[in-house]
């Protein structure tokens, strides 16, 4: 029995059976129109970072495209101790960030998406709207609670960062609980399991692609944000990466292969994040579905 | 009570903990706790990416005079604040730091640009009963003493200084047939030069002014600043009538130099100009041989030596050339030049007022003051050092020149609506750099109604 | 309080398969009724929330209306100013210019840049060559996991003289990001988010049924019909879900627009969270600067409103 399930940005749990392999015959209008978009587009989207990649290994690098000058010396002078501490307060950042995040938002969504609650539409258009709301306003009342307390450190920060991602982190994930089945759990509980339980054994491995899209989510806002650990965190021991990079904008100089190269090595570890958890959950990533064809 | 029910409330009981715990445990990472080992703690803030040459460099300099300081007086530890970031994220993060009492430090590395509004919020102390313990207060020329005078009241001591004048490409000069040294007396004078060297050689840039919004209010001082500091009206903020000058002779001037470049060719390519880091690009657009004048400012030349390498070039001493910028008829005092610079102030919720004047006096020390101004990229402010070996020799022949430009440079406003003065006049600049057809007045009507829309038209005023 | 009191009576059942071993008991599932169980499921969340978000944003709101200053005599003693900062904002004109960029910014690069530009990449995946499509997809996501600063400065070399987007179309002298700036930086965001809404619009597209599909094939429906009848409208949720989370990222962006040109050049990308940083951190204005700010969360709260609207209307 197919399960039919409304699904708004969700993979559905398994394949309807009913699915078939259409196998397009070999060369068509329509294979071709695709692939010319595809390569069109691919060069668009390359061509930026074309210059990223130039720029990192040339020695007399500048803002304009030009053949290198090749040289190995921009990375090691980006990789210098300070800047590798950096990377690493970055990462512990953004994983503090991404789990404040989504533990709670995994949680508070499964309410939202099965419970009932009062004033349910209300507030969870409220927390939709806190979504929108920049970070130029939030920046000084949080610094001036934060001051107050002794809290312009790393940890705090990065809860901070973890929080202003909660609003759509909380909302992707319900989303993608409401499409997973109520039969489900109707079952669960008739066999007097606890919430927790369901939760935890029924629902969460379910909605996992969801999950983990958000988790990524709340990963990406932490990684790249700049002015919240400026802000927040004092000890310039504890600065992550984008403050770092700042490093090479000298009062009267730009080190633009440096820049370059510290990019890369910045992209790298969200790039490995990325493609890990998309093996993990093989049901709406575009990657694995190539492989299935 | 149903079994679901109790363990809902204990599920609730730990995760409200877990919250709590999250919180409290932030705890420990507080920074800015009082030492433990009985010593007192300076707070010491400064700029740690934006203000010298390198953020090496910055390291080791505070590093020596922290030692200094710590090793005349052994019961007290320097605390240091670096804050990382470009100029406007050092002045927001030295704000917010002066607004909270716990963080507030004691004494603090300040652009002088905005020390009015310093002042005015009560953040900082006067520091008029120390000076007279100041061996090198006298050896700074009064305009530059004035930097930091308010409302009678001096708020901190001058650190370093930038001066700027005109850059020219001596080989090009040659080329040219035009006279080496040169020594302009005109505006005339500098727009001849220009129009000859682009006869001569049409492929290089014949002269390099910056302007536009992209570079901020801090690049006025290095580009356009200098101009209207030689024309006609250099006042920017008449202080008789309280208001903000949005049109005068001197500003049609200056935009009407800017348009004479754009419209004969002599300017850069726009890409250069209306970078965001146009004035820090150009040292290494100079060495790239293809500028002939540049109007710039004094710390090409320390960038240019082993220590910085910003980028390196050795031969630049044998290749450019440096002049007064002059006024444009040639009125009195002759040259015109932006002054800009660091001062270090101390907190005016500081419970060490002493030390943190001990402090300053260390970072102020000669040997201290050269280094600072060879590694920072300015003129010091005591005469004295600017004519001591160690300053001249660290990258000559420049060093001397732009020393001697320290006494007549004017200095923009450090109130608060400066920055939307400075925000106008850029938007008045870079209209005409990108459309070299477009009037005087109009561009002038640029700015004019972005600063009336800003400040009032009570605030503004026009020089006829 | 032990370990086991959190085992269950029974073994948990295998997903799908029912053991009704048991009679019915506990609460009933029907009835909508309000479980105190719910609470502490919702505290880490809402209390977070409470604590870091929604008290500041309410003294936002307030700083909106009084002469907070970063900088000069109203920073350490403000007052509440009334209606003063709020007709400044009706009056200012570069704040209505400003909402007309944002709408322009929003609407170009959320949804007609990223959410076209990834359904058309989604679309176009479905018939292609499995090569094309790993390389494609992989660099299209590489574009959205790159932090802004880098997007940022990638683009301005990328748009600037002698970049690779002027001399690939052959105008290496021309500057792009001076001539159109918010059509570059507009091009610079969509090409940051395109990624995401690739990934979603792939997953949809999976969960359509082939069997729909291939029954409209036999009926003689070509390509174009069976994308516009079908396709299109099983997508709608999903094409609803996607413009809305572009556009809340697309307001929320402010590094990558402030990085490649800082709002300029004169106001011409002054899109509203670079103005409410300008004012309130260049100009020093917190209070001014706050109010645009609290304009942003209206703004992004009516588009909200939108969103739920629209997709309560299911077909």
């Amino acid at each position: 029995m197919a399960v039919e399930v409304e699904t708004l940005a969700a993979p559905a749990p398994e394949i309807p059976p009913d699915a078939v392999r259409v196998r397009p015959p070999r060369v068509t209008s329509g294979r071709v129109v695709s692939n010319v978009t595809l390569l069109v587009l691919g060069v668009l989207f390359i061509a930026p970072l074309v210059w990223l990649i130039l720029d990192s290994v040339d020695s007399q690098a500048s803002p304009t495209l030009q053949w290198p000058h090749f040289t190995f010396r921009n990375f090691t002078d980006a990789a210098n101790s300070a800047n590798l501490l950096a990377l690493r307060n970055s990462v512990i950042i953004s994983l503090i960030a991404a789990l404040i995040a989504t533990v709670p938002a995994t949680l508070a969504g499964y309410v939202f998406s099965r419970r009932h609650i009062p004033f349910k539409g209300p507030l969870l258009l409220g927390i939709l709207m806190l979504a929108g709301v920049p970070m130029s306003i939030l920046i000084v009342p949080i610094y001036q609670l934060f001051a107050g307390r002794n809290f312009l450190a790393l940890v705090p920060a990065s809860i901070f960062l973890g929080v202003t991602s909660l609003p759509f982190e909380l909302w992707i994930i319900k989303n993608f609980m409401d499409a997973v089945p109520i039969e489900l759990e109707e079952s669960a509980r008739l066999e007097q399991a606890s919430t927790l339980q369901i939760l935890w054994r029924l629902v969460v491995p379910v909605a996992l692609p969801g999950i983990g899209a958000a988790a990524i989510f709340g990963f990406i806002n932490a990684w790249g944000n700049f002015l919240v650990p400026l802000v927040l965190i004092s000890n310039s021991a504890q600065q992550p990466a984008p403050v770092a990079m700042y490093g090479f904008f000298g009062g009267n100089v730009i080190r633009w292969g440096e820049i370059a190269s510290y990019s890369i090595m910045y992209s790298i570890p969200v790039l490995i994040l990325y493609l890990a958890l998309s093996r993990l959950f093989r049901g709406g990533f575009v990657l694995s579905g190539a492989i299935r064809g | 009570m149903s079994r679901k029910y109790t363990r809902g409330r204990r599920l609730g009981v730990l995760a409200a903990i877990a919250s709590a715990v999250s919180l409290i445990a932030a705890c420990t990472g507080g920074a800015g706790s009082t030492s433990s080992n009985g010593k007192i703690v300076l707070r010491v803030a400064y700029g740690s990416q934006f203000v010298f040459l390198t953020p090496q460099l910055a390291i080791r300099w505070w590093g020596t005079v922290a030692k200094e300081f710590e090793k005349a007086h052994p019961n007290v530890t320097v605390q240091f604040t670096p804050i990382p970031g470009s100029y406007l994220d050092i002045v927001n993060k030295m704000s917010l730091l002066f607004r909270t009492p716990s963080t507030a430090p004691d004494v603090a590395e300040l652009p002088v640009g905005q020390l009015g509004e310093w002042a005015s919020s009560g953040f900082l102390l006067p520091v008029n009963k120390y000076l007279s313990s100041a061996s090198y207060w006298s050896q700074i020329p009064k305009s530059v003493q004035d930097e930091t005078l308010i409302g009678g009241k001096y708020y901190g001591v001058n650190h370093g200084e930038n001066t700027n004048g005109l850059w020219y490409n001596m080989p090009m000069f040659r080329k040219a047939g035009l006279p080496v040294p040169w020594q302009p007396r005109t505006w005339a004078d500098v727009l001849a030069a220009a129009a000859k060297i682009h006869a001569t050689q049409p492929s290089v840039t014949a002269l390099w002014l910056a302007g536009g919004s992209a570079g901020g209010t801090i690049a006025i001082q290095y580009n356009g600043g200098n101009l209207l500091a030689g024309s006609t009206n250099p006042t920017i903020y008449d202080s008789k009538t309280g208001k903000w000058v949005v049109d005068s002779p001197g500003l049609r001037e200056t935009l009407q130099f800017y348009k004479t470049l754009a419209q004969k060719g002599y300017q850069a390519p726009l890409s250069e100009l209306l970078n965001p880091n146009s004035v820090d690009n150009l040292p290494g657009l100079l060495a790239k041989d293809n500028t002939a004048i540049a109007v710039g400012a004094n710390f090409y030349a320390e960038s240019w030596v082993k220590s910085t390498c910003g980028p390196c070039w050795l031969a630049a001493p044998r290749i450019m050339g440096a002049t007064k910028l002059p006024t444009i008829n040639g009125q009195p005092p002759g040259y015109a030049s932006s002054l800009g610079g660091w001062e270090l102030s101390i907190g005016a919720q500081t419970a060490h007022a002493q030390l943190a004047w001990d402090f300053i006096q260390v970072a102020q020390q000669q040997t201290n003051m050269i280094d600072a101004s060879n590694w920072g990229g300015w003129v010091p402010p005591s005469s004295v050092a600017a004519s001591a070996p160690a300053f001249i020799n660290y990258a000559p022949p420049y060093q001397a020149f732009f020393a001697k430009l320290l006494p007549a440079s004017q200095e923009e406003p450090n109130t608060a609506p400066f920055t939307v003065w400075g925000t106008g006049f850029n938007n008045a600049t870079g209209a005409i750099i990108q459309n070299p057809g477009i009037s005087v007045s109009a561009a002038v009507n640029v700015m004019k109604s972005y600063i009336t829309n800003q400040l009032g038209a009570s605030k503004v005023e026009t020089i006829p | 309080m032990s370990v086991s009191e959190f085992m269950p009576a029974a073994p948990v059942p295998v997903p799908g398969v029912a053991a009704m071993s048991q009679p019915p008991a506990g609460r009933r599932l029907d009835k909508k009724r309000f479980s105190w169980s719910s609470i502490p499921l919702l505290l880490p969340a809402l209390g977070l929330l409470a604590a870091l978000f929604v008290g500041p944003v309410i003294y936002s709101f307030y700083l909106g209306f009084t002469n907070d200053a970063l900088l000069g005599p109203t920073s350490k003693h403000f007052n509440f100013t009334g209606t003063a900062n709020l007709n400044r904002l009706f009056s200012d004109a570069v704040f209505h210019q400003s909402l007309y960029l944002t709408a322009f910014f929003v609407l170009g690069s959320a949804v007609v840049g990223a959410t076209l530009v990834g359904l058309i990449l989604a679309v176009a995946m479905q018939n292609a060559l499995g090569v094309a499509r790993v390389v494609v997809g992989g660099l299209v996501v590489v574009c959205f996991v790159l932090p802004p600063v880098v997007v940022a400065l990638t683009w301005y070399a990328a748009a600037t003289g002698h970049g690779t987007y002027t001399s690939l179309f052959g105008m290496p002298n021309a500057d792009f990001l001076q001539s159109g700036p918010l059509l570059i930086v507009s091009a610079a965001n969509a090409w940051n988010l395109t990624g995401l809404a690739m990934i979603l619009f792939a997953a949809a597209l999976r969960n359509i049924s082939g069997e729909i599909l291939e029954s409209a094939t036999m009926e003689n429906a070509n390509g174009v019909q069976r994308f516009f009848r079908i396709t299109l409208p099983l997508l709608r949720p999903t094409l609803v879900t996607t413009i809305l989370l572009m556009t809340l990222l697309a307001l929320a962006n402010f590094t990558v627009v402030y990085v490649m040109t800082a709002g300029g050049p004169g106001t011409s990308t002054m899109i509203l969270p670079v103005y409410s940083y300008q004012q309130a951190f260049q100009y020093d204005n917190l209070g001014y600067g706050a109010l645009i700010g609290d304009a942003m969360v209206i703004l992004a709260t009516i588009l909200s409103f939108i969103y739920v609207r629209l997709s309560r209307e299911r077909t």
